[in-house]
């Protein structure tokens, strides 16, 4: 058995998912506008809830170089309760 | 496409469900034992709903062509309940001989309080004690992490064949840490809130294929037994070759349920002619 099924190359990617990202980006600007049309200019940024501080920390991890591609791993552990 | 959908929960879907699964390649379905969205108070509720998922489900399924096999167990969203539970459990031996039943699931954690870890220990033990397969629960969203991480400790405390113990609802931050144990993995896509195909695929291009199945769970709350198409598909379009999608949609869960003998789909080989 193959343990490892071959991956699309860069550009492949790109091709099959770009208008996706496109679409989930603009679709998370609009919650955060909508949030601060609500609660106010600003409040995103300002807000003390535990819930967007998530949010803030798992876009400034979409951002991070790092050596592995585990974005979505380190996004899930960002939303993960803390284990005692 | 062959395909067995080995963690759905058929009471909740219509006939259309299983007719339009056969159409699209299944050939077979497990049921895990789920909470019916209320917590039941009657120990007998337990055993006629066991009763369903055994007798009467199959031959529901049996319209289109498709093996229906089930699993028994207190469910860890309703397994705070010491009392009923153990009343449960003390019946739950006679369903072990029931032709379609694989085994004890879903069992595990919801919210890791101590009655569900006491629980869910209770039922490892009975499982063992009738050497049956076990289906594990971790629960969704923040609390997967601190449940996945208790579950293994709880683990830990029997002596038992870990590839006899399926983990399911894997995502990014829990799969390394139950395939590097020794346990198969189970990954289940949902519609919104939780694991989709494309993660799954990604998560199955980074672990591999070993030890890993996808489901699609298909309970009474937003969920779509075709996600689990929409993956075959993802992968197809990846590139993936049409022996390694049987490995893991076919395959893997004949591998993993086949270990008890009333299981009856085997793995198969695609041959060009």
């Amino acid at each position: 058995m193959d343990s490892h099924p071959s991956l699309m190359n860069g550009d492949q990617v790109l091709d099959r998912y770009f208008l996706e990202v496109r679409c989930k980006l603009l679709d998370i600007a609009a919650i955060i506008d909508r949030y601060e049309r609500s609660a106010g200019p600003g409040a995103w940024s300002d807000s003390t809830d535990r819930r967007i501080d998530r949010c803030r920390a798992a876009l400034q991890a979409l951002m991070d170089p790092s050596e592995q591609p585990n974005r979505a791993e380190r996004i899930a552990l960002i939303f993960s309760d803390p284990v005692e | 496409m062959y395909i067995i959908q080995p963690h759905y929960h058929g009471i909740a879907r219509t006939a259309q469900d299983y007719e339009r699964m056969a159409y699209a390649g299944v050939v077979a379905v497990a049921e895990p034992a789920f909470w019916a969205g209320f917590d039941r108070d009657y120990p007998e509720t337990f055993l006629d709903y066991f009763k369903q998922i055994s007798e009467f489900e199959p031959t529901r399924a049996a319209l289109w062509g498709i093996q229906h096999y089930c699993w028994v167990a207190v469910n860890p969203k309703e397994a705070e309940n010491i009392p009923l539970t153990e009343a449960v459990l003390k019946e739950m031996p006679k369903f072990f001989q029931a032709p379609t039943v694989l085994g004890v699931g879903e069992i595990g954690l919801h919210k890791s309080t101590p009655n569900e870890c006491k629980t869910f220990a209770m039922q490892v033990d009975l499982a063992l004690k009738h050497d049956q397969l076990i289906l594990i629960h971790t629960p969704h969203l923040e609390d997967k992490l601190r449940g996945t991480v208790k579950i293994l400790e709880i683990l830990e405390q029997f002596d038992l064949d870990p590839k006899r113990v399926w983990i399911d609802h894997v995502e990014e931050h829990t799969a390394k840490m139950v395939l590097d144990r020794g346990y198969w993995a189970g990954m289940t896509l949902y519609p919104l809130t939780k694991c989709t195909g494309q993660r799954a695929a990604d998560i199955i291009e980074t672990y591999g294929t070993e030890r890993l199945m996808v489901n699609s769970s298909a309970d009474w709350g937003p969920s779509d037994p075709f996600t689990l198409q929409e993956c075959v598909l993802e992968c197809r379009m990846r590139g993936w070759g049409e022996q390694q999608l049987i490995e893991v949609f076919h395959n893997n869960p004949a591998r993993f349920l086949g270990q008890c003998p009333k299981f009856k789909v085997r793995p198969i080989r695609v041959e060009r002619a």
